[in-house]
């Protein structure tokens, strides 16, 4: 099976991996898991202000502290895996790699950092679940 | 993996199912499958007029009409399994019967039959994912 996972780097992120190492029917011999991080767009102003050199630069380090302890504990595992990140909307870039990687599932937080945690579900996954039609796992 | 499967005969069921059987690892033979199926509880008013062994049919009758189809379909696919109906609230019995179960994994569908296409996400599947700290997949 081909998965997608996307990490935020929250606590959630930390969980769900423990849950797909975990369960080696879920990612076993021939499976493969994408894992896909989503930086936000800098506002523009401030993009101005920096320039977009300097912007890329950080968006690309904060990018590789997310991913740098996934792809660790990954590689402990044995998992057959691909990192990559964009910048962009998260639910949006979930759907669109989803798709055209098409993978059979998406594996990703029921809430990520978002403020509004404790209730119901974040924005993001509410969104990926009402606009992909992919099984979407979410982890708690 | 102990996996529950929240089956209300819908047509989400239905891709639950099939996303189950394309993915055997997931349930494959030493792994059980715990079908539940819940039947909503008629009114109280309307069982003092039936009598209880009538509605007691009735919810039997129903709970039936779900699973059978479902049975068939998981024989033939050769899963072991174990299928339940019960009369009760959706949320709380299918949160009963993970933690009963022991399940690793909830698969529902993102909606059931539910009337508000409009709704991203229904009612049971948002409550189910806000309230239990189980992974759930959402199929739709």
């Amino acid at each position: 099976m081909k998965v997608l996972f996307a990490a935020d780097g929250s606590t959630f992120t930390k969980k769900a991996l423990t849950f797909l190492v975990g369960n080696k029917n879920l990612l076993g011999k021939g499976d493969e898991l994408v894992v896909v991080h989503v930086q936000d767009a800098v506002s523009a102003n401030i993009e101005r202000k920096l320039g977009s050199a300097e912007v890329a630069a950080y968006q690309a380090k904060q990018a590789d502290a997310i991913l740098k302890p996934i792809k660790r504990f990954l590689d402990k595992h044995t998992i057959n895996y691909r990192c990559l990140w964009v910048v962009g909307t998260a639910a949006g870039q979930i759907i669109d790699i989803s798709k055209r990687e098409r993978v059979q599932m998406v594996v990703m937080g029921a809430h990520g950092h978002g403020l509004l945690s404790r209730m119901f579900m974040g924005s993001v996954a509410q969104r990926v679940l009402a606009e992909s039609d992919i099984p979407t796992l979410l982890i708690k | 993996m102990r996996v529950l499967l929240a089956a209300d005969g819908s047509k989400y069921t239905k891709k639950a199912l099939a996303f189950l059987v394309n993915h055997e690892s997931l349930v494959n033979n030493k792994d059980e499958l715990f079908v539940l199926n819940v039947q909503i509880q008629v009114p109280g008013r309307v069982r003092t007029m039936l009598g209880s062994a009538e509605v007691a049919a009735y919810h039997r009758e129903e709970g039936d009409k779900v699973l059978n189809p479902i049975k068939k379909f998981l024989d033939k696919h050769a899963l072991k399994y174990r299928c339940v109906s019960v009369v009760g609230h959706p949320v709380d019995e299918i949160l009963n019967a993970a933690a009963k179960e022991k399940s690793h994994l909830i698969v529902m569908g993102t909606r059931g039959h539910g009337l508000i296409g409009r709704a991203l996400i229904g009612s049971v599947a948002q409550r189910v994912v806000s309230d239990c700290d189980i992974p759930v997949l959402l199929v739709k």
